[in-house]
């Protein structure tokens, strides 16, 4: 009983420290991760948890007015669209020099531009597939795939400030060319 | 005799400018830069016939030799590179424990011709109608 009641207190800590690792300051989870786990929240999470939050205040969300009003582009053979990305990067922490952080932060950011312009262009596909056994969720997972070809993508405008790069790219697609070339590939 | 003077026009054409396959990948994982590569041979079969694609001229700065001129500028290769054709495949998994993102750019093989003059080289993609192997 007592090796039984270690075991499971031993994969608890296990489970709570595997989850409060430190992670990226973009994790989209960082704070669901530290409000979880707060006895054994490290330092880094702490920080990263702390960055997400205050750029997630309320007073930075659009309004539920603008939110209703906004409406995407959409794409005619006559129209031309021009598409604004912002992706972002983070410097690895091995860099050696600044110069090699910033080279680096950009690169990953520009990849992240190219990711969102993807997803515009040629859209997510989503899979999704859960596990349920006696009524309770096994194993739950949600995997996305974008996969696009992307040309004459410029870059506008480039920002390094605390290790994050933001990298803003533009596309400017005509749809007079890319119109049929794209409503083929949504309908089939 | 066709051969030959082909293979001398050939000679000629590379006698100003020299032309390489190129091909570049950019890998990242949870918003940060893991592999990067940037791939250059010299052509060593006669080019199909092609077309120079918006050429670009890069300023020689660096105190380099002509052939680490890849190793020197590959910042600017990349740029010029990227702006025109690139494959963007991105993954992302989430499950109960957390999220894996891998998002990968990869531009496929190319004929890239670079010019060299004194201070200068001129580097233009060739677009061609035959794909490369």
């Amino acid at each position: 009983m007592t090796k039984l009641f270690t075991t499971v207190v031993v994969s608890t800590i296990a489970a709570g420290v595997l989850m409060a690792a430190p992670k990226p300051l973009l994790n989209p989870f960082a704070d669901t991760l530290t409000a979880t786990t707060p006895a054994v929240s490290s330092p880094a999470s702490t920080v990263s948890a702390t960055t997400q939050s205050s750029a997630m205040s309320p007073q930075t969300l659009p309004s539920a007015e603008a939110v209703r009003a906004y409406q995407e582009p959409l794409m005619t053979q006559q129209s031309t669209i021009r598409l604004v990305v912002k992706g972002q990067g983070v410097a690895p922490s091995f860099t050696q020099s600044p110069a090699q952080a910033f080279a680096m932060a950009k690169r990953a950011a520009m990849v992240d531009a190219y990711r969102l312009l993807g997803e515009k262009i040629s859209g997510v596909r989503v899979e999704g597939q859960d596990l349920i056994k006696n009524m309770m969720v096994k194993r739950s997972q949600v995997r996305t795939e974008v996969n696009a070809m992307i040309r004459q993508a410029a870059v506008v405008e480039t920002e390094f400030k605390d290790g994050l790069c933001e990298v803003e790219v533009e596309l400017v697609i005509d749809g007079a060319q890319w119109y049929d070339t794209l409503a083929h590939s949504f309908t089939h | 005799m066709v051969r030959y003077l082909s293979a001398l026009l050939y000679t000629l054409t590379l006698l100003g400018a020299d032309v390489y396959i190129v091909s570049l990948k950019y890998q990242v994982k949870e918003s940060m830069l893991i592999h990067t590569s940037l791939m250059a041979s010299p052509v060593m079969t006669p080019l199909p016939q092609n077309t120079a694609i918006d050429e670009e001229i890069i300023f020689l700065t660096q105190e380099c030799p002509k052939s680490a001129f890849f190793s020197c500028y590959a910042q600017e290769i990349s740029d010029y590179i990227l702006a025109h054709e690139v494959h963007v495949q991105s993954f992302d998994k989430t499950t109960l424990k957390g999220h894996t993102n891998l998002t990968q750019l990869i531009v496929p093989p190319h004929y890239l011709q670079v010019e060299f003059n004194d201070t200068l080289a001129r580097i233009a993609l060739l677009r061609v109608e035959e794909n490369l192997p």
